[in-house]
């Protein structure tokens, strides 16, 4: 039986990997990339959830989830492609336009 | 009938409102008609008045409680007794017949409207000081008189010699007015109450109190009565507090006429004569308002004496009269005071009327030494200026006579110690009235004219407008000196005591008599039969006639000791530094210290992405790290 | 089963997850970042069907594997980033995400480690199951989401359109 706290512990990984890579990296399609990897972790973590409370409102959760990560995949990169199309820049750090 | 007499009050304040709001939109003669029926409904209700009051009721009426503060209450309302009616009836007669002579001689003016709006202001609040039966309502007339004074000789405000006399007497009576205001502050926190005839029950007590200021005790009603004082001598023109008056000529001759002559200078007379419980019990207080009143009186006659300006010669001449009437109130003569304020309001009137009268004719010209002759072409404003010329000389007959003769035998008669010296003060100076009075009308009505033969054709009899007021104030001169007013007043002001037997009265009537004769004689050798005295005198008395020329430089005085002060320390002090760099330096310095916070803000916006997702994230922990872990 | 082979199981997907990651957000071509995410989703489907959710594995395999990351290597292509290998990789002050990252990391840690799991887990999942409670008691998210998956579309459309310039024949 592998406890609970142990799938939880994967999930806390994977997240604070996806989130170091989202502060780290400078390209924005791999930005985007690691959001795709704390998506993932989150899900693993509700499903983990689901399984040990016998419960599968979890694995529905999952499902919305995995169908607005791809909605927001969508986007993102839309976004992408238009900021790189109009400004050629795509690094993170040169778009700062909403400088204060 | 007792409500009503609130429409004594209102009937000048609608008259006000109206003129002032709408006048510019109505025809002149609208307005005109709104100005003077709205005081002579004021006439009429004050003939009610006295026509109650002779029936012996006084009558108090509060019509609305103004303050209702612990143990202070004040409220609008009226005390209607001997003396109020008689006042009364001078602010409103002679008042509706000033209104009747502007018509004609305002005739023109593009400030018409303003005109009537602010006199019919100043009727409401002189009725208001009268009328009162509170120290309050005392003294808000007061300054109510004192803002329209301000407004009626600052009207030609374009003529910076006019906006600066209002100034002046605006200031002026402000000075005054603080005393006034301390001394009725003294007053409530002594009695605590400002009703009149609360007052006048309580005051009793104070009498042997004194008040200890560091270190040295004084008599509190003395104090209270000589702050109250101040106020007078500045309303009313007395020692040191008179520079206004002769300044405030600047304004339209109807204006001098009604306050600088008959009502609002003698404001400071009623008070004193209104609070004579009050000044019954101080022995200082008397004196010092006796001896001011007279020294005041003998001090501006004689600078009377040499003026060239007619306005001003009768400024100085008004300032002389309420001399007379203080001195009266000193030797506890209060009836004869207001005796001589009720003459006196009819003959100035007239002097003041008839002077414009003679501008009217003359195209503005107010020096006498360049009329001359002015009695054959203005025969109506002649005789009537004569006529008020013996009244003040104080020829047996007239008004005046009756008036000033009461005070100069009550002066020599008086218990008091300062009796007699008022009375040569006073004598003297009837006999500096008469000759300075008839210094006016020998050197502008009689002799040849000085002017050019252009001008001389242009002199006219004022049109009827303006002379029937005239007459109509003549014949008062004449006959109001016949009623009694000291006997009327007697139940409320008491008799005065005297301490020399009657017989002397006849001695004390002739001595008056002769002043006066003596006086009109001098003026008639010095400019009828030798004409050349006057230059004579001049010449040989060169430094005297300077110092009375230039009015002893007590405006020069002044503005040494007072004015140039305050203005050098309002440039330096209040300018430099409170206003540029305390105001300015908080309102501009705010806005400096925000911007610069932002600034030291605003990096933490560096609208890259991932610097928010650092922030979101240590947020986050926060949360963990407290909430969860709970 | 043998609780060692699972705990084994378990362990070594817990590592290739890692080392995946890491490899996703560390290479420094494009491609091969995508590629790694490839099978880093696949491993995470595994990890689905150990905890006994099997239309949640098939559902990861063919919306995650087949179509977002078909749209991430189309976006890729399309953005023609041929320059990429001389730029820097990471961003100034990389270290503070690091540590930002590891401070959250040990305080989820703190936390999570102390977790109890009861004895009364998921044996099966039903997908009929899963089907019915979708259209009964989720039914209003489900069509919410439909809604959502539209707006996506067209959202993602409209912002990745090519804004006609002066000259261009309509």
């Amino acid at each position: 039986m592998i406890p609970l706290s142990w799938y939880l512990i994967l999930s806390a990984t994977l997240f604070s990997i996806g989130l170091m890579g989202f502060i780290i990296r400078r390209d924005l399609i791999v930005m985007l990339m690691c959001l795709e990897i704390m998506f993932n972790s989150v899900n693993v973590a509700l499903a983990s959830f689901s399984y040990y409370n016998s419960n599968l409102s979890g694995q529905i959760f999952v499902l919305f989830s995995i169908a607005i990560a791809a909605c927001e995949a969508v986007i993102g990169l839309a976004i992408v492609l238009a900021i790189v199309r109009n400004t050629g820049i795509n690094h993170s750090d040169e778009i700062n336009n909403l400088r204060g | 009938m007792e409500k009503y007499y609130v429409l004594i009050l209102l009937f000048p304040l609608a008259g006000f409102l109206f003129n002032i709001l709408i006048g510019r939109f109505v025809s002149t003669k609208f307005v005109s008609w709104v100005g003077n029926l709205s005081v002579f409904g004021s006439l009429v209700f004050s003939l009610f008045t006295i026509s109650d009051v002779f029936q012996g009721k006084t009558i108090e009426y509060n019509f609305y409680t103004w303050i209702l503060s612990d143990d202070l209450k004040v409220s609008f309302g009226y005390l209607i007794d001997q003396l109020t009616a008689i006042m009364l009836f001078v602010v409103c007669f002679v008042g509706w017949l000033i209104h009747i002579y502007s018509v004609g001689y305002m005739h023109g003016d593009p400030g018409y409207p303003r005109y009537f709006a602010y006199l019919n202001l100043f009727v409401f609040s002189m009725l208001l000081l009268v009328m009162g039966n509170n120290l309050v309502m005392l003294y808000f007339g007061w300054e109510a008189v004192g803002l329209c004074s301000y407004f009626l000789i600052a009207f030609w405000y374009q003529k910076k010699s006019a906006s600066d006399a209002g100034k002046k007497a605006f200031i002026v009576n402000r000075i005054g007015d603080f005393g006034f205001a301390i001394g009725i502050f003294l007053l409530f926190i002594s009695v605590y109450t400002l009703n009149y005839t609360d007052v006048f029950q309580k005051i009793p007590e104070l009498q042997d109190k004194t008040l200890n200021i560091l270190g040295w005790h004084i008599d509190l009603i003395t104090l209270i009565a000589l702050l109250l004082f101040c106020g007078a001598i500045g309303k009313s023109a007395q020692i040191p507090l008179y520079v206004w008056l002769p300044d405030a000529m600047e304004g339209p001759t109807p204006v001098s006429a009604l306050i600088h002559a008959a009502t609002m200078v003698t404001a400071g007379v009623f008070m004193v004569s209104r609070l004579s419980p009050l000044y019954n019990l101080s022995e200082t207080a008397l004196a010092v308002v006796a001896i001011t009143g007279a020294v005041t009186a003998f001090y501006s006659a004689t600078i009377g004496l040499v003026q060239r300006d007619m306005k001003r010669i009768i400024a100085y001449s008004t300032i002389s009269q309420i001399g007379y009437m203080f001195a009266a109130s000193g030797v506890v003569a209060y009836g004869a005071g207001v005796f001589h304020l009720y003459t006196h309001a009819f003959f100035k009137a007239l002097l003041f009327l008839g002077a414009g009268s003679v501008m009217h004719a003359m195209a503005g010209e107010l020096d006498i030494y360049k009329m001359g002759g002015l009695r054959k072409k203005m025969p109506i404003t002649y005789i009537t200026f004569l006529i008020a010329a013996l009244t003040i000389a104080g020829i047996p007959g007239l008004s005046g006579f009756f008036s000033k003769d009461e005070i100069l035998w009550y002066a020599f008669a008086s218990a008091k110690p300062y009796g007699k010296f008022v009375w040569i003060l006073l004598t003297i100076t009837a006999a500096l009235t008469a000759f300075y009075t008839f210094r006016i009308v020998f050197v502008a009505f009689h002799g040849k004219f000085r002017g050019t033969e252009e001008e001389f054709k242009h002199v006219h009899e004022s049109p009827p407008i303006m002379t029937i007021p005239l007459i109509i104030l003549a014949v008062g001169s004449v006959f109001v000196g016949y009623f009694s007013v000291p006997h009327f007043l007697e139940p409320l002001l008491g008799e005065p005591k005297l301490a020399v037997s009657l017989q002397q009265e006849k001695i004390v009537m002739a001595v008056s008599i002769i002043a006066g004769l003596v006086g009109i004689a001098t003026a008639w050798y010095m400019y009828i039969l030798r004409p050349t005295v006057p230059e004579n005198l001049t010449n040989t008395f060169k430094g005297f006639y300077k110092v009375l020329w230039n009015k002893y430089y007590v405006d020069e005085l002044y503005s040494f000791l007072f004015v140039r002060p305050t203005l050098w320390f309002a440039d330096k002090f209040i300018e430099k530094i409170t206003d540029i760099k305390i105001i300015e330096g908080i309102v501009n310095g705010i806005p400096a210290l925000i911007y610069k916070i932002g600034s030291l803000i605003r990096p933490v916006q560096t609208g890259q992405l991932q610097q928010y997702a650092i922030f979101m994230i240590l947020g986050i922990i926060v949360f963990v790290l407290v909430i969860l872990n709970m | 089963m043998n609780p060692i082979i699972e705990h084994a199981f378990f362990i070594y997907f817990f590592v290739s997850l890692c080392i995946l990651s890491i490899a996703v957000i560390a290479s420094k071509n494009i491609i091969h970042s995508a590629f790694s995410l490839l099978i880093f989703l696949l491993h995470i489907a595994a990890v689905f069907l150990f905890l006994n959710a099997e239309f949640l594995m098939i559902i990861q395999i063919i919306v995650y594997v087949g179509g977002v990351l078909a749209l991430f290597i189309f976006a890729i292509m399309v953005m023609n980033l041929r320059e990429e290998l001389r730029h820097k990789r990471f961003v100034r002050f990389s270290f503070l995400g690091l540590a930002v990252s590891l401070i959250f990391f040990a305080s989820l840690y703190i936390f999570l480690s102390n977790v109890k799991s009861n004895q009364n887990v998921l044996t099966y999942s039903d997908t009929n199951l899963l089907g019915k409670l979708l259209y009964s008691y989720y039914l209003l998210p489900f069509e919410i989401l439909s809604l959502v998956l539209l707006i996506a579309l067209i959202g993602g459309i409209i912002i990745a359109k090519k804004t006609p310039v002066d000259g261009d024949r309509r």
